[in-house]
C-alpha cells in the first residue's frame, strides 16, 4: 500500500544554515504521528516543506504518492495562527468558505455552499460562531476555525503545526479530545514541543532536531531523546517528558 | 451654490470625485487589510516619474502615468516575492526615483510651476470631459475585475500561505492586484495629487476599519466615507478659495480621526 506521507533523503538549509539534514520519515493510514523537538529543531520548516510553502534543497516528498502540489489536495493544514492576520475582516463562516476554492480557484462562493461550512463548524463545535468576526474570538476558538477550515475539504491527513500555543489549558484538552474523535476517520501528523500531553494521544512519535529519530512506534529510549535534544533527559515510559537532569550545554 | 452646479467643469468635478470614491474605497480597503499603503505610495511616486517624462514629451501625461505604474506595481511584486528580505529598502528607493525623474522632467518642459502643482496636489477642476469618460471605463475595469475575482482576493489578502496550499495563484493574483491599485492611484492623481494619493486611498478605509468586522461593510463605508469627502471637499474648497486635493484629505482625516474616537466593530 502507498503510503500517504514518505519522505526520503530531505535537507533544507537556511541563509547557509543547515535546518534539516537527511530526514527519513514515513506514514501510513491511521497513524496519529506526533513530531516533538526543541525550538528551532527545524519541526515547522518540516511541516512548510510537506506543504509545499518552500522548496527542499535535495529529497523527495511524495503525499498519497504524488508531488506535494498535486497530493496536497488531499492534506487538512493547520498552520501556526499567530502566522495569520487575525485582525482581518472576515466572519467564521467566511474564513471556512475560503477552502472550497481548491481545486477550482474561480469558482464562485454561493449560498448554498455555507451548509457545507456549517456542518464542519457543528463537527468541531462551534456552529454558533458562524455570523462573528474572527476578530472577537479567544485563542481556542480561532484554533477551531481554522482546524474547521483545514477540514472542509474532507482530507484523508491532518498536518498541525503547534496547535497548543496560544490557547489556554481547558481549550487544549478538548483540542486533543477533538482530534482523538477526528482520528477515528483520517490520519494526523502533529507538530509539539509538548509531549507529556501528545504521548497519551498519538500512535507513534518522531524526535526532530536537525535530524529526525523515528522507529514507527512512540516508545523513545534515553539515548533517542539525548541524540536529539543534545542533552540528557529524564524518560518515563508512555508519558515521555521532558525534564532535564543537566543544563543543556 | 445652484450657479455653480449649472457649470460643467464643476458637473464634471463632483461626477470625477464620486467616481474615484467608488474605486478608491474597494481597492483601498484591500490596501489597507494586505498592509500595502507603502507600496501604493511607491507605485503612485514612480508614476509621477511618467507623468513628468510625458509632460515633457508632449503626449498625454495619463499615458505616461500608467505605463510607469504598471511597470513599477510588477517590479514591486517581484521584488516582493523574490528578494523579500530587501523588499522595504527597494521599494523606497523605486519611491524616491520615480519622484525625481518626474520633478527633473517637469522643469526641462514648459517650466511652467501652476503644471508641477497639479501633477503634485490635484487639479479636479480643471478636467475634461474625455477626463470623465475615462473614469467611467476605469471604474468599470477595476471594479468588474474585483467583482470577478473577490474571493481569491481575499484569500491571498487574508492568508496568502494557505492561498498556495490550495493551489492558488498567488503571485499572479498579488501582481493582478497591484495592477488594480496602480489603475486607481492613476485615477485619484488627477483628484488629490502624487503625494495626497495614498491618504485618499487608505484614510477612508481605515476609518471603515475601525467600524466594521465585514470587508464587503468595509468597503461600502470607505466609498461613503470618500464620496462625502470628496464632494464635501470640492465645495468646501472653492467657497474657501483652497486648492480642492488638500481639503478633500483633510474631510478625509476628519472621519479618521472620528472612527479612532468613536469605534465599534458589532
Amino acid at each position: 500500500m502507498t503510503p500517504i506521507l514518505s519522505i526520503q533523503d530531505l535537507s533544507y538549509a537556511y541563509a547557509q544554515k543547515p535546518v534539516l539534514t537527511n530526514v527519513q520519515f514515513e506514514m501510513g493510514q491511521g497513524d496519529f504521528v506526533a513530531v516533538i523537538g526543541p525550538n528551532g529543531g527545524g519541526k515547522s520548516t518540516f511541516i512548510k516543506l510537506i506543504m509545499g510553502l518552500i522548496q527542499p534543497d535535495s529529497g523527495t516528498i511524495r503525499l498519497f504518492g504524488e508531488p506535494v502540489e498535486s497530493g496536497r489536495r488531499l492534506v487538512g493544514y493547520l498552520p501556526q495562527f499567530q502566522n495569520v492576520d487575525l485582525d482581518y475582516p472576515i466572519l467564521v463562516e467566511e474564513v471556512v468558505l475560503m477552502s472550497l476554492l481548491q481545486g477550482n480557484w474561480l469558482r464562485s462562493i454561493r449560498r448554498k455552499d455555507r451548509q457545507l461550512a456549517w456542518d464542519v463548524l457543528e463537527k468541531v463545535g462551534i456552529l454558533h460562531l458562524k455570523d462573528r468576526p474572527l476578530s472577537a474570538l479567544s485563542g481556542g476558538e480561532k484554533q477551531r476555525v481554522f482546524l474547521a477550515r483545514a477540514l472542509v475539504n474532507q482530507p484523508k491527513l491532518l498536518i498541525l503545526d503547534e496547535p497548543t500555543t496560544s490557547v489556554d489549558i481547558q481549550a487544549e484538552q478538548s483540542l486533543y479530545r477533538l482530534l482523538q474523535d477526528l482520528h477515528q476517520s483520517l490520519a494526523i501528523l502533529m507538530v509539539s514541543h509538548d509531549l507529556s500531553a501528545v504521548s497519551q494521544l498519538v500512535n507513534k512519535i518522531a524526535c526532530l532536531n536537525q535530524k529526525m529519530v523515528f522507529h514507527q512506534t512512540k516508545e523513545l529510549t534515553a539515548q533517542d531523546l539525548e541524540e536529539v535534544y543534545g542533552c540528557p533527559v529524564a524518560l518515563i515510559a508512555h508519558g515521555v517528558p521532558h525534564h532535564h537532569l543537566e543544563s543543556h550545554g | 451654490m445652484a450657479e455653480l452646479l449649472s457649470y460643467p467643469f464643476f458637473q464634471n468635478a463632483l461626477l470625477i470625485g464620486l467616481l474615484c470614491s467608488l474605486v478608491c474605497g474597494v481597492i483601498g480597503s484591500f490596501v489597507v487589510v494586505k498592509r500595502m499603503s507603502f507600496i501604493s505610495g511607491s507605485i503612485a511616486h514612480a508614476a509621477f516619474g511618467g507623468l513628468g517624462l510625458s509632460y515633457w514629451l508632449g503626449f498625454n501625461p495619463l499615458l505616461g502615468a500608467m505605463g510607469f505604474g504598471f511597470l513599477s506595481a510588477l517590479l514591486m511584486g517581484m521584488i516582493r516575492f523574490r528578494f523579500r528580505q530587501q523588499e522595504d529598502a527597494l521599494i523606497g528607493a523605486l519611491w524616491a526615483v520615480g519622484m525625481s525623474i518626474g520633478v527633473i522632467c517637469i522643469s526641462l518642459g514648459s517650466g511652467y510651476a501652476g503644471d508641477l502643482f497639479g501633477y503634485l496636489f490635484g487639479s479636479i477642476l480643471l478636467t475634461s470631459d474625455s477626463d470623465l469618460l475615462l473614469m467611467v471605463l476605469l471604474n468599470i475595469l477595476v471594479l468588474g475585475a474585483v467583482g470577478y475575482f473577490y474571493y481569491p482576493l481575499v484569500a491571498i489578502t487574508f492568508d496568502e500561505d494557505y492561498a498556495s496550499v490550495l493551489n492558488l495563484p498567488v503571485m499572479a493574483l498579488y501582481l493582478g492586484l497591484l495592477e488594480l491599485v496602480t489603475l486607481t492611484v492613476i485615477m485619484l492623481l488627477k483628484v488629490v495629487g502624487t503625494i495626497l494619493v495614498i491618504a485618499l486611498l487608505t484614510l477612508p478605509a481605515s476609518a471603515a476599519a475601525n467600524w466594521t468586522a465585514r470587508l464587503r461593510v468595509m468597503m461600502m463605508v470607505s466609498v461613503g466615507i470618500g464620496a462625502v469627502s470628496t464632494v464635501g471637499g470640492i465645495f468646501l474648497a472653492t467657497f474657501l478659495n483652497f486648492p480642492p486635493g488638500p481639503v478633500i484629505i483633510f474631510v478625509c482625516s476628519l472621519f479618521y480621526v472620528a472612527s479612532l474616537l468613536i469605534h465599534s466593530k458589532d
